[in-house]
């Protein structure tokens, strides 16, 4: 497991708290990138040694942010390095943008939050539990990220109803909501599409959102285009004599050139 | 009726002791600056009175 937690300001002294508290439950061997080590190069240089990537500190819609809060560890050139991998957040907004391209470029799992992450002192310990319950249940039980999902979203109920103070019941609730995971059988909701959910689940997210949607029509006319044709020639064949025009070798061709730049466009699918 | 919510969440705020924190992203609110907060910034208030809204039928609605 890859620890990232950058801390240089009073938010992130109490998610570096946090993460330091799930660590000591989880109980497993992990590698650190604390506070001046939770640079975008360290994980790089890291990511491939690891299945399990866990971030606890600020983000945005773009990425996840680095040490002082000038970069970032993790935005949209690199989040191609968690293909295969999960990765368990507790950063604002990331899943509203940035998780979802992580997703479609092939990682397993994406836990986070699709809002601000708000929490009040009062009922720290509260955040702190719901924050880090989804990655301990599913550690420590082996149940699947949808189950742990629903799990975590319990545990802020929970929490709801212990909370102290009822400004804590209102961000307790807010996070619940911007809580997400997204995996295979729990894509984000990005596509009311048909045709693209039914890619999602046939291929998979990372080969689905390659297809572009100007790819699908074409091949789609294509799809039709031969179709007439063949009906075309099948009916004339069969009413008229069965001879050969320059029509059909170029139609031969065009089909020929199709299937040869297919074949390539699915070895790139492939990648 | 966002008014009369808003005088409720303020008159809640001023109830809190000095040592009452909210973090909201990076940002860490006693309950007079975030006071300050909704009174200047009117988005910023519209919001956390859509939270109130949305937790006051989170609430009410029956859990399965």
């Amino acid at each position: 497991m890859l620890a990232i937690a950058p801390c240089w300001d009073e938010p992130t002294q109490y998610s570096f708290k946090w993460i330091n508290s799930l660590l000591n439950q989880l109980n497993v061997e992990y590698t650190p990138l604390f506070k001046d080590d939770a640079t975008r190069e360290n994980f790089e240089r890291e990511a491939e040694k690891h299945d399990l990537i866990v971030f606890y500190n600020h983000g945005s819609p773009s990425g996840l942010y680095a040490q002082k809060g000038t970069s970032y560890v993790i935005d949209k050139n690199n989040d191609h390095l968690l293909k295969g991998k999960v990765i368990f957040t507790l950063a604002c907004l990331w899943c509203a943008d940035g998780g979802i391209d992580a997703w479609k470029k092939g990682a397993e799992a994406v836990w986070g939050y699709t809002s601000e992450f708000g929490f009040t002192l009062t009922d720290e310990q509260l955040f702190e539990e719901c924050a880090n319950y989804g990655l301990i249940v599913k550690v420590k039980e082996g149940i699947s990220w949808e189950e742990a999902l629903e799990r975590a979203k319990k545990k802020f109920d929970e929490a709801i109803s212990r909370a102290k103070d009822g400004w804590s019941v209102i961000w307790l609730r807010h996070d619940r909501d911007a809580l997400v995971c997204y995996t295979v059988k729990n894509p984000p909701k990005t596509s009311t599409c048909m045709f693209r959910k039914l890619l999602i689940k046939i291929l998979g997210p990372e080969k689905a959102w390659k297809i572009s949607r100007k790819h699908a029509l074409s091949t789609l006319f294509f799809g039709a285009g031969a179709g007439v044709y063949i009906h075309d020639r099948i009916v004339e064949w069969t009413v008229l004599e069965c001879r050969l025009h320059a029509l059909d070798i170029g139609a031969t061709l065009i089909a020929l050139s199709w299937i040869l730049i297919s074949y390539d466009f699915i070895k790139w699918l492939q990648k | 009726m966002s008014d009369e919510i808003y005088h409720v969440v303020k008159e809640y705020l001023l109830s809190r002791n000095d040592s009452w924190r909210f973090i909201l992203g990076g940002t860490v609110y006693d309950a007079r600056s975030l006071i300050e907060k909704m009174e200047r910034d009117k988005k910023f208030r519209k919001y956390i009175i859509e939270e109130v809204i949305k937790t006051a039928v989170d609430l009410l609605t029956p859990k399965k």
